[in-house]
């Protein structure tokens, strides 16, 4: 879906690639046509938040998640799944209850870079441990809950990738970490991620 | 170790090598080259226009190198709106990098900062030897403004500053590293520092001082001894 504030365009490439159709969706009512969504997310949590609502997003987001067709969050995506963020206004989709926080002391902390990730509370993961490349001033604090599902192998306080049910969430970015990152999207849409 | 980036230069639709930011060798067709550094696993990509166009003219080669890239890109050359940083986002290019905009427009940082995200701005600062440079104007900036312009970008939002030594640009000499001593004490967020790298020690070198990202053009692009142009990039460090 494009709601304004993602990069479909490289996650449509990474996906054809991969051999799946895709299409790139402007309108909250056709996304029940499709057996998957996408929601990247990059910028600031008001307008991600302000744009998801006021385009009618939100509440077309909810019933797919009702109607449990796979939903995976990139990033501000990702952290838009949740209840709120501290880098701004509005609420989230309140897919899983998470809220996102500030990475370091202030708002300029960036995490970047290439980072590998492990299974959250010791668990093994089927995801590869990347690495895979992260940008981002704010993220979701590990707390050791059941959502947790990976964090970044060497900064634990970060949540790398969520899952609730039918819903994913990945801090990084797949559709820029090469091959690790198409490994990641092909088997969110194969449905073999856990 | 940090990141090593590989920079690719377009002057209108084409890349070039530069020397000291100059037009020096064709390189070919960007979209090329840097499907080449998204195979060849290069951590990131610096795509700067030094064009005096505002990058209208050639988005169907920025569209074209973000969906054949999967690495990050970042896109630095006339961004002087807050129009233009986002539609060069919708592109799918992960960071904008500002440099002449941070003396004209100094709030277009903070405008960019907060509609896409800290993570989304690198400010970039060259330099002629020690001197804070404009290489549009192809003079130096004042000096006196160096430090305050340093700070005020980082609090209103960059989060990462790009530094640029022209001097050593093209050269593959050995990178300024007073010039990064000299300003690191300055610098609180990730710093990207392009000019001379010319190998995998001049690298390290740079990450022992603090330097987040090193960036580099020539090196990656260039083989002597007659300056024939073939895009590689060292494979190093269990990167893969």
């Amino acid at each position: 879906m494009q709601a304004g504030f993602g990069n479909s365009t490289t996650i449509r490439s990474m996906l054809r690639i991969a051999g799946f159709e895709c299409e790139e969706v402007l309108d909250p009512e056709r996304l029940q046509d499709f057996s998957h969504l996408i929601l990247p997310g990059v910028g600031h949590w008001s307008r991600g938040s302000r744009l998801l609502s006021n385009g009618g997003w939100s509440a077309a987001i909810k019933e797919l998640a009702g109607n449990q067709v796979p939903i995976l969050g990139v990033c501000l995506g990702m952290q838009l799944l949740g209840l709120g963020s501290e880098e701004g206004e509005g609420s989230g989709l309140s897919l899983i209850d998470m809220e996102t926080r500030l990475v370091g002391q202030d708002a300029r902390t960036t995490n970047v870079g290439w980072k590998r990730i492990m299974g959250s509370q010791g668990t093994e993961i089927a995801i590869k441990n990347g690495p895979y490349y992260f940008t981002h001033s704010f993220a979701v604090s590990a707390s050791g809950r059941p959502f947790e599902v990976a964090h970044v192998q060497e900064q634990e306080e970060i949540v790398a990738v969520v899952n609730s049910a039918n819903v994913w969430g990945a801090q990084f970015h797949p559709e820029r970490s090469n091959s690790n990152g198409s490994d990641f999207l092909r088997a969110f849409v194969e449905g073999t991620l856990r | 170790m940090g990141r090593l980036a590989a920079t690719v230069v377009l002057f209108d639709e084409l890349s070039f090598i530069t020397r000291k930011y100059r037009q020096s060798i064709y390189a070919g067709e960007p979209s090329n080259i840097t499907r080449i550094f998204s195979d060849l696993w290069a951590d990131e990509l610096f795509v700067i226009n030094v064009s005096p166009d505002s990058g209208e003219a050639i988005a169907e080669t920025l569209g074209r190198i973000s969906s054949q890239t999967f690495i990050p890109i970042t896109y630095g050359g006339n961004v002087n709106s807050l129009e233009k940083a986002e539609s060069i986002a919708r592109l799918g290019f992960e960071k904008i990098l500002l440099e002449t905009a941070l003396t004209e427009n100094p709030d277009l940082a903070r405008q960019i900062a907060t509609s896409l995200g800290s993570s989304s701005l690198i400010a970039s600062f060259s330099f002629m030897g020690e001197d804070w440079f404009s290489w549009r104007d192809k003079k130096p900036l004042d000096q006196n403004l160096l430090l305050d312009i340093l700070e005020q970008v980082q609090s209103l939002g960059a989060g990462e500053i790009k530094v640029n030594a022209i001097q050593r640009d093209g050269g593959l000499a050995g990178p300024d590293l007073a010039l990064v001593k000299r300003l690191k004490e300055r610098i609180h967020v990730p710093l990207v520092y392009q000019g001379g790298v010319s190998s995998l020690v001049d690298a390290r070198r740079l990450w022992d001082l603090g330097v987040d990202c090193v960036a580099a053009s020539s090196w990656f692009m260039v083989r002597p001894p007659h300056d024939a142009i073939l895009v590689s990039f060292p494979k190093w460090g269990g990167r893969i």
